[in-house]
């Protein structure tokens, strides 16, 4: 009945996750980040995407990923989300699938702890799950848009 | 439907127009009843209402413009005469039309009937002849029962104003429609993003440009850089709006005021063509009213306190607005009673904005800006018309959230004057680009006062280091300093390389910003950080560089506050910790100096906050004058005080004798000490006070030492007791 859902596959740390195709805009690869100081950890800089200044997001971090993202070879997912756009930081992209909405299955009771609420569900692509990310709940998290810096508040003092 | 919903939309915005033109006339006839020509032109307004009501079948708002327009043509036909009674109730229906203007925006249609006191009360003042429509003139409209058709019907000709009937599709208003149009200002914001794209992309094509060989390529960034530059000067002016738009109310705002207070007032208005960009015009339109209301309300006095001033009865309210080295200044002053700085700080003592030994060294100025202090509002100004929850501080606050700045003077008896800088723009802005460790800051220049250099074998020297607050002394003031490295966490203090003191103005206040390069100044389009970011407590916005990286624009209200440099952040740590604050009442937070007062090893602490400036002098030039010490300075003779009693200098001691100039209510006094210890803050000071020694607050432990807390002005008080002239009393 419903239509099959397309949904862009990429890969952190060896895991595989994907989000629906109709929020990317497009995929970027080596784009200059520039920091920002005091923001929040899971904001690893601005992008300027055409003149638009984009924040790029670290996913690994976010996920709760071990490792550090590789400096030479970054992978932004451009994605709109709420009329804003944001990058989401991935090591490896992978293909476009399509699968079927009754292959979506909630995330296992096994998977547990912070990245949890961040999972829509748990597709098969060939014999390998994927994670299909909830890009609301993801980019709510405090590690994307509670400020680090509040804590040095006090400098001066 | 759609057409349907533009029809709307556009008759919602018309008649809100024609609302404010009849407002406007309304208004003058009160003043002129027999200016034939406002009268035509109020009439011509509500009429145009009426008429389209009928189109939409909007009764009920139908019935409430039509007994306005009755009232009106009794008017133009002479047998009615506009006063302040006939103003009122027109002026109530004006306001009832925009009550229905809004539900039907909100709901699209008119819902209930127009109150019915206000429509006896309308119909209490037309004539019979017009409400029966058995006017003078042929009977055509003017009825109550009159069906919408009646748009259709020709008007009572009169001549002065036959041509220009709305509907009548003649002379001006062809002329209008055809040299303006109406243009959605999300689709000019839009615009103006992409010119802004446009700019940086032209930036990018130039600097490329410049390292390619090709004389053709050139010659073409050329022209386009002229033309980008043309189009963004000519998409300005499309969002640059007289500042007139929003002074047009204040003529029906200040009949309002004058009816409710009794108060009469003369607006003048001055350089009302003055253009500033709509988005900013917004912005000030709410703290301009509230202005406004505020001068009339308390600037300006009842007409009999002002006949007993022999001031004229009519107060007179004056706004003008200018062009100022790029800003917009916008001036409100009224020749009112002015403001009494005694009571104003005898308010702030009491919300405890301002500590007892503080007032003394404050001057009026410095007294009558507390007015714009958060909580500030005394009981004797709350009142109907500018007591409604706003005071002066969200003015001040909205202000200079669109990086503008807000001043007052005031002369007790003479009035009240009130200045607004506003910048032109925010779209664009000047900034001065930095550099901090691998990455470029944008500083806007409005915040910029001046740039110092400091080389890399000064740095020790001229930044000082006390107890981790850095301070520079600026042609003898003492600055406080930010490190923009360890602010931003990015790293530590640079003390091996030359570095630059951005002295910096957030919020009247003061402080240097130190980074490690100043490049050039640029003008940069402010781009919002979005969602994520907007938590952040720095900065304003990020820009694209020419390389096409992306910097930050620096919020340089915010990181003063995120510093903890202004005032403002001191009093809300203060407030967050009232129970300390009720205990000890003296143990404000606050930095003190740290001195040897005399050859002994007693520590003293000074609030720094009494310190205009730190100066070593040799003894030699210590001369006499009355007994008692004093040396040239500055032009001027400053006093000392010896913290130790013995007036007898012991130039064996030493040759340099260090003296904290601090300033009291009689001038400037120099406080001589032994020696200048340390900066610290009050967070370790655990003050208690003992008895009662003349010229000691109290005493304490400060970084582990027993420390005597210098009272400055019971001592200046004893000091000018014992010396001081008698003339000097009555200042």
């Amino acid at each position: 009945m419903e239509a099959n859902q397309l949904i862009c596959t990429f890969s952190v740390a060896e895991k595989h996750y994907g989000v629906v195709v109709d929020h990317v805009q497009e995929v970027l690869a080596n784009h200059q980040i520039t920091d920002i100081p005091l923001a929040p950890p899971g904001v690893l800089g601005l992008m300027n995407i055409r003149g638009r200044i984009v924040p790029a997001i670290a996913l690994r971090k976010v996920l709760r990923l071990p490792g550090e993202n590789e400096d030479d070879n970054t992978i932004n997912i451009i994605i709109n989300h709420g009329g804003e756009q944001v990058g989401l930081m991935v090591d490896r992209i992978g293909d476009i699938v399509s699968v079927l909405p009754e292959e979506i299955e909630p995330p296992p009771e096994t998977l547990k702890g912070a990245p949890r609420k961040f999972m829509r569900g748990v597709f098969p692509v060939q014999g390998t799950l994927y994670l299909l990310l909830d890009l609301d709940t993801l980019l709510a998290d405090e590690l994307c848009s509670r400020s680090a810096s509040r804590a040095a508040h006090s400098l001066l003092q | 439907m759609q057409e349907n919903d533009k029809a709307l939309q556009s008759f919602l915005i018309e008649s809100d127009e024609n609302l404010g033109q009849l407002e406007q006339d309304i208004v003058a006839l009160e003043r002129s009843p027999r200016d034939n020509d406002r009268i035509a032109s109020a009439f011509r307004a509500i009429h145009t209402i009426k008429g389209t009501c009928g189109f939409f079948g909007f009764s009920h708002l139908e019935t409430l413009s039509h007994a306005l327009e009755d009232l009106l043509g009794a008017m133009r036909d002479g047998d009615v005469q506009m006063d302040l009674p006939h103003a009122t109730v027109l002026l109530d229906g004006v306001d009832e039309i925009r009550v229905f203007l809004k539900r039907i925006h909100d709901d699209g249609n008119d819902g209930d009937p127009a109150p019915q006191a206000l429509m006896l009360r309308l119909h209490r003042l037309i004539p019979d002849r017009a409400q029966t429509g058995a006017a003078t003139h042929p009977p055509p409209s003017a009825s109550l029962n009159s069906e919408p058709e009646s748009l259709e019907q020709p008007e009572p000709p009169l001549s002065p104003l036959h041509d220009e009937e709305p509907e009548n599709n003649g002379g001006a208003h062809t002329t209008m429609a055809e040299t303006t149009v109406r243009v959605d200002v999300v689709l000019l914001d839009k615009l103006m993003n992409v010119v802004g794209e446009l700019v940086l992309t032209r930036n990018q094509l130039l600097q490329h440009t410049a390292s390619q060989n090709d004389a053709q390529l050139v010659n073409l960034s050329q022209r386009l850089n002229m033309v980008t530059s043309e189009l963004q000067e000519g998409l300005m002016q499309t969002r640059m709006q007289p500042i007139r738009n929003a002074w047009s109310t204040y003529p029906r705002l200040l009949l309002d005021l004058e009816r409710k207070t009794g108060k009469r007032v003369t607006p003048v208005l001055k350089g009302g063509d003055t253009e500033l960009d709509r988005s900013l015009l917004e912005a000030i339109r709410d703290p301009l009213i509230h202005l406004v209301r505020n001068a009339v309300d308390h600037g300006i006095e009842s007409p009999e306190k002002r006949r007993a001033q022999g001031k004229p009865e009519t107060g007179t309210l004056t706004l003008s607005a200018y062009h100022e080295s790029g800003n917009v200044t916008v001036e409100i002053s009224d020749d009112g009673a002015g403001l009494d700085s005694e009571k104003i700080i005898r308010r702030a003592l009491e919300i405890g904005l301002v500590r007892p030994e503080q007032v003394e060294q404050l001057s009026e100025q410095e007294k009558i800006r507390y007015i714009f202090e958060p909580g500030f509002s005394t009981a004797e100004t709350v009142s109907d018309l500018s007591g409604r929850g706003v005071g002066l501080d969200v003015v001040r606050t909205n202000v200079e959230r669109i990086g503008g700045s807000i001043d007052i003077k005031s002369l007790t008896g003479r009035g009240t004057t009130l200045k607004l800088k506003i910048p032109l723009t925010l779209a664009i802005v000047p900034a001065l680009i930095v550099r901090c460790l691998h990455q470029r800051f944008a500083i806007p220049q409005a915040n910029l006062m001046e740039v110092v250099y400091v080389e890399s074998d000064r740095l020790d020297k001229d930044i000082e280091t006390v107890h981790d607050a850095l301070v520079y002394r600026l042609r003898g003031r003492l600055l406080p300093l930010v490190d923009m490295r360890s602010l931003m966490q990015m790293g530590d203090r640079e003390t091996e390389k030359d570095q630059f003191i951005l002295v910096l103005t957030a919020d009247q206040q003061e402080f240097g910003l130190l980074v490690d390069d100043v490049r050039d100044t640029e003008e940069i389009v402010v781009k919002p950080l979005g969602k994520l970011l907007k938590d952040n407590p720095c900065f304003a916005g990020a820009t694209i560089m020419g390389d096409g990286r992306v910097a930050l624009i620096l919020d340089v209200k915010s990181t003063a506050d995120f510093a903890g440099v202004t005032r403002h952040e001191r009093k809300l740590r203060h407030q967050e910790n009232p129970l300390a604050a009720d205990t000890q009442p003296i143990r404000a937070a606050e930095n003190y100096l740290l001195v040897r007062p005399d050859g002994t090893s007693g520590r003293s602490a000074i609030s720094l906050s009494k310190v205009s400036r730190l100066e070593e002098i040799s003894t030699d030039r210590i001369e006499y004058s009355a007994g008692r010490e004093v040396i040239q300075y500055r032009g001027g003779i400053l006093p000392l005080i010896r913290l130790d009693n013995h007036h007898d200098i012991r130039p064996d001691d030493q040759d340099i004798i260090r003296i904290v100039v601090q300033p009291t209510e009689f001038g400037e006094v120099g406080l001589v000490v032994n020696d200048i210890i340390d900066i610290v803050s009050d967070d370790e000071a655990a003050m208690q006070q003992n008895g009662k020694t003349e010229g000691i607050l109290g005493t304490g432990i400060l970084q582990g030492r027993v420390t005597d807390f210098i009272d400055c002005d019971s001592l200046f008080k004893r000091f000018h007791g014992t010396h001081g002239n008698e003339d000097s009393n009555g200042s």
